[in-house]
């Protein structure tokens, strides 16, 4: 609503809700770029996860409890199934170490990278991605099966793993 | 002090967090603050709130959760701050 025009020109009252409200709360797209922000979301959580699991076990240093997708000779690959506002979206993502690639509604494969961006004021986890060479941050929240990334505009996932 | 002694410098904006969801008709959002996380409070940027992560909130009341306040030497910078600020408010319900 701060982002307007109407409101940023000051033409406010009290029906300006009802008088903009289609273009205050257009239907929202999920593009591919949320789309690959939710599953880098996903994969730093299971590394903090299992992080965390590992201290708890006392096998932080073992290599066997790391949650990165290391295999033997080969690269590991998932399926992971996003759904947003009725929406479903099949993801396949491959595992390079550190790195990925990863493909959405079976198009094109694409190099993807993700980082945490510290942030020791906040409770927020923030992370920087490149998905082929397209830079963006954004913050992110997971609970159980719903991730939800912030960016513009709020987006909601629920997520099916296979 | 009297009303004229109160001089006006800058511009403030207030804006209302509320648990509500405006793609469903402003419906009221009920239940556990999952996640909250706010903008950082300094000079300029003032959260005023009683509730904290994991709290609930509850049907029997508004569902408003924070008023948040923000201050800049013109009125343009009082509302980047503000836009800057809300993208800042993240809120999970349930």
């Amino acid at each position: 609503m701060a982002s307007h025009p109407s409101f940023q020109a000051g033409d406010v009252h009290t029906g300006f809700i009802d008088q903009h409200l289609d273009s205050l709360f257009p239907p929202i797209e999920v593009s591919e770029q949320t789309i690959c922000q939710a599953v880098a979301a996903m994969t730093v959580n299971e590394k903090i996860a299992s992080q965390k699991l590992a201290v708890r076990q006392g096998r932080a240093s073992d290599p066997w409890t790391a949650c990165d997708g290391f295999r033997i000779n080969s690269y590991h690959e998932r399926e992971i199934k996003l759904e947003s506002n009725v929406k479903k979206f099949n993801v396949k993502l491959r595992y390079l170490r550190p790195n990925y690639e990863i493909q959405v509604n079976d198009g094109e494969w694409k190099p993807l990278a993700v980082q945490t961006v510290k942030d020791s004021q906040s409770n927020r986890l923030t992370l920087k991605m490149n998905l082929d060479g397209v830079q963006s941050i954004f913050s992110t929240v997971i609970t159980d099966n719903h991730i939800d990334i912030f960016n513009e505009v709020r987006v909601n996932f629920c997520l099916q793993i296979s | 002090m009297t009303q004229d002694e109160i001089k006006k410098y800058g511009h403030a904006f207030e804006a209302r967090i509320y648990a509500e969801n405006p793609r469903n008709g402003f419906l009221p959002g009920a239940g556990p603050l999952t996640h909250l996380s706010t903008p950082i409070p300094n000079d300029c940027v003032r959260v005023e709130t009683g509730v904290r992560q994991s709290d609930e909130v509850s049907v029997h009341y508004d569902p408003m959760i924070a008023k948040l306040v923000v201050w800049g030497v013109s009125r343009n910078m009082a509302l980047n701050s503000l836009i800057a600020r809300l993208r800042e408010y993240h809120v999970r319900l349930n």
